[in-house]
C-alpha cells in the first residue's frame, strides 16, 4: 500500500538511451524540460550539452565517480544527492543513460527510498542496451533469452540454460568493485568468467561482443569470436556478450497434445 | 532523410527500415523511430491501438494498415508470409520502406524477423530500430533490474512446449500468456483458460502453489494504467489474462 504523500515533492527517473538525439521518449523529455532538479548520468558530451539545454538546473552525477573509489560509495553519493531536493519538496528528474531500471543501481534505489519515504516516485522506461543488440543482432528473446551482469553470474557460479541465449553485462569489468578510467577493466575478470563459460560450452562455441553506437556518425560494433578466443578479444566496459544457444530443449510431446498441436 | 541508394545504372535501390513505436505511441515512440516512418516512401504499420493509429497516421498520412490480413481463417504463418510478401513487392521496386509494429520490433513479432533476413538476403540495405518493449516497460513499473536477479524470458507457449531446464534462482518472463495454444486462430484452438491452466499446472510443480508471481499488462493508451497484480500460483487460473498480459515469476529463495 503507498503511503500517504508527504509533501509536494517527486522524483521521475528517466532514461536517455544511446544514441544521441534517437533515444530520448517524448515522456521522457517531458520530465527532464519540467523538472525543477534535473541530475543525470550521461555517457557522450552531446548528450549531456543537450541536457543542460533543456534545463539550466541540470547537475551531473558524474563527479561522485573518483578512480580507486568503491562504486556502491559512489552510489549511495548519486542516490543522497538525487533524493535531497526531494526531500525539500521540489518536482525531481534522474535522467540515466540507456533505460534506468537496467543494469543501473541508483535510480531504482532512489525511487524505491523516495516511496519508502512517502513521495511519489517512477521509472519511466528507456531504450536499453539490449534492445539495442535485439535490433542489431535481429535476435527475439521470447526465443529464450538470460540476461546477467558478468560479475554476479561469476560470483554466483551460475549455470546458464544452454538452451536459451545468454547474454552478459559489463564483462569488461567483471569482478572489479572500484572506478577506473580505462577501456577494460580487467582482462583477468574476462578470463575468469570464459573460463566459466567454458564449463558449458565448447570452445568453438561463436559468441558476439557487442557495444551500441553514441552517435549517428558511427555503427554499432560487433565482433564474433569464439569462446576459445574470447579472453583475448578487444572488450571494453561498454560491451555486452551475446552467447546463442548451445541447442533446443526437447518438445514436450504431452503438453503439445494438451495444448492442441497434436 | 530517406535510406536509398542507387544501382550503377542510376535506378532507385530498395531499402527497409524496421522500427518499434513503443506503446502509448505519443509519449514512449523515439525521436529516431519517428522519423523513420516520417521519410519513407512508403511505411506499413500494425499497432495495438487505435489511439496510435491516429498518431502514426497524423505524421504519415498514407501509412498502410497492415491488420487487414488478420482478417478471414489464415494462420499466423499465413498472416507472416503474406505481410513479407507486400513489404518485399514494394522494397523491390526501389522504394525505401519502412514496417513501423509496436513494443520492441524484434520481440514476438515474427514478420520483422522474416522480412528483415530476406531483405538481406537478396542484397537490401535493411536495419532495425529498438523501440520501448513490454520488457522495458516491466522492468520500470516494478522497478527490477533483470540483470541483478537475472531474467529469463520466454514466449509462454514455447516455455510450455519446450522442456525449458528449471531455474528457480533466477526470475522468469512469460510472455504472451494469452496465447498459449492459440496458434491458428481457428475454433479448435485451446481456450484462453485451458493454456493458463497448463502454465498454471507447470509452474506449481516447479515453485510450488503458493509462490506469488506478478500478473503484469503495460498501459498501452495515456488513458489505461499499468496493472499490477500479485497472487499465488495457485490462482492463476482466475486471472483475468488478455492480449497484453505478461507473467513474472519471481525467484524463489
Amino acid at each position: 500500500m503507498r503511503k500517504t504523500r508527504r509533501s509536494a515533492g517527486s522524483l521521475t527517473a528517466v532514461g536517455t538511451g544511446y544514441l544521441f538525439g534517437a533515444h530520448v521518449t517524448t515522456e521522457a523529455r517531458i520530465s527532464i524540460e519540467k523538472a525543477e532538479k534535473l541530475f543525470y548520468v550521461v555517457s557522450d558530451r552531446l548528450t549531456e550539452n543537450w541536457l543542460r539545454s533543456l534545463n539550466p538546473t541540470a547537475e551531473t552525477l558524474s563527479s561522485c565517480y573518483a578512480v580507486g573509489k568503491d562504486r556502491r560509495l559512489t552510489y549511495e553519493e548519486m542516490v543522497e544527492r538525487t533524493l535531497a531536493p526531494v526531500r525539500a519538496g521540489h518536482r525531481v528528474c534522474l535522467a540515466f543513460y540507456g533505460h534506468p531500471a537496467v543494469c543501473s543501481f541508483p535510480p531504482r534505489e532512489a525511487v524505491r527510498r523516495a516511496r519508502r519515504e512517502g513521495f511519489d516516485a517512477v521509472i519511466l522506461p528507456g531504450i536499453s542496451a539490449e534492445d539495442c543488440l535485439y535490433a542489431d543482432l535481429n535476435i527475439d528473446p521470447s526465443a529464450g533469452c538470460q540476461s546477467f551482469e558478468a560479475t554476479n553470474f561469476v560470483v554466483r557460479r551460475h549455470k546458464p540454460d544452454a538452451t536459451a541465449a545468454l547474454i552478459l553485462w559489463q564483462v569488461g569489468q567483471n569482478g572489479v568493485s572500484t572506478y577506473l578510467e580505462m577501456e577494460l577493466w580487467s582482462r583477468k575478470g574476462l578470463r575468469i568468467l570464459t573460463e566459466l563459460l567454458r564449463e558449458t560450452y565448447p570452445a568453438k562455441h561463436k559468441v558476439t561482443i557487442y557495444e551500441t553506437n553514441f552517435s549517428p556518425l558511427s555503427e554499432p560494433r560487433l565482433n564474433t569470436v569464439t569462446l576459445g578466443q574470447l579472453s583475448r578479444a578487444p572488450v571494453t566496459v561498454g560491451s555486452l556478450l551475446y552467447v546463442p544457444p548451445l541447442y533446443s530443449a526437447p518438445i514436450d510431446e504431452e503438453m503439445k497434445q494438451r495444448l492442441g498441436y497434436g | 532523410m530517406a535510406e536509398r541508394s542507387k544501382t550503377k545504372r542510376g535506378r532507385k535501390r530498395g531499402s527497409l527500415v524496421i522500427v518499434g513505436t513503443g506503446y502509448e505511441i505519443c509519449a514512449r515512440i523515439t525521436p529516431e523511430a519517428a522519423a523513420k516512418i516520417e521519410n519513407a516512401d512508403t511505411a506499413f504499420y500494425l499497432v495495438y491501438d487505435w489511439l496510435d493509429e491516429v498518431w502514426l497516421r497524423g505524421i504519415k498520412p498514407d501509412a498502410v494498415s497492415l491488420a487487414g490480413v488478420f482478417k478471414g481463417r489464415r494462420t499466423p504463418r499465413q498472416c507472416c508470409q503474406l505481410i513479407v510478401q507486400r513489404v518485399m513487392t514494394v522494397v523491390r521496386k526501389g522504394q525505401a520502406v519502412c514496417m513501423a509494429f509496436s513494443g520492441h520490433p524484434s520481440i514476438c513479432v515474427d514478420p520483422t524477423q522474416t522480412a528483415f533476413a530476406r531483405a538481406r538476403s537478396e542484397g537490401f540495405p535493411v536495419r532495425m530500430i529498438p523501440g520501448i518493449s513490454v520488457l522495458d516497460c516491466l522492468f520500470a513499473d516494478l522497478c527490477l533490474d533483470p540483470t541483478t536477479v537475472s531474467c529469463r524470458v520466454f514466449d509462454a507457449t514455447r516455455f510450455l512446449l519446450r522442456r525449458v531446464p528449471v531455474d528457480r534462482s533466477s526470475g522468469l518472463v512469460l510472455l504472451q500468456i494469452a496465447r498459449i495454444g492459440r496458434h491458428s486462430y481457428r475454433k479448435n484452438d485451446v481456450s484462453v483458460i485451458t493454456g493458463v491452466k497448463a502454465l498454471q499446472d507447470l509452474l506449481i510443480q516447479s515453485y510450488g502453489p503458493r509462490h506469488k508471481v506478478i500478473h503484469y499488462q503495460t498501459a498501452v493508451t495515456p488513458l489505461s494504467e499499468s496493472i499490477i497484480e500479485e497472487l499465488p500460483v495457485s490462482a492463476l487460473h482466475k486471472c483475468e489474462v488478455e492480449f497484453r498480459s505478461t507473467l513474472y515469476v519471481p525467484p524463489r529463495p
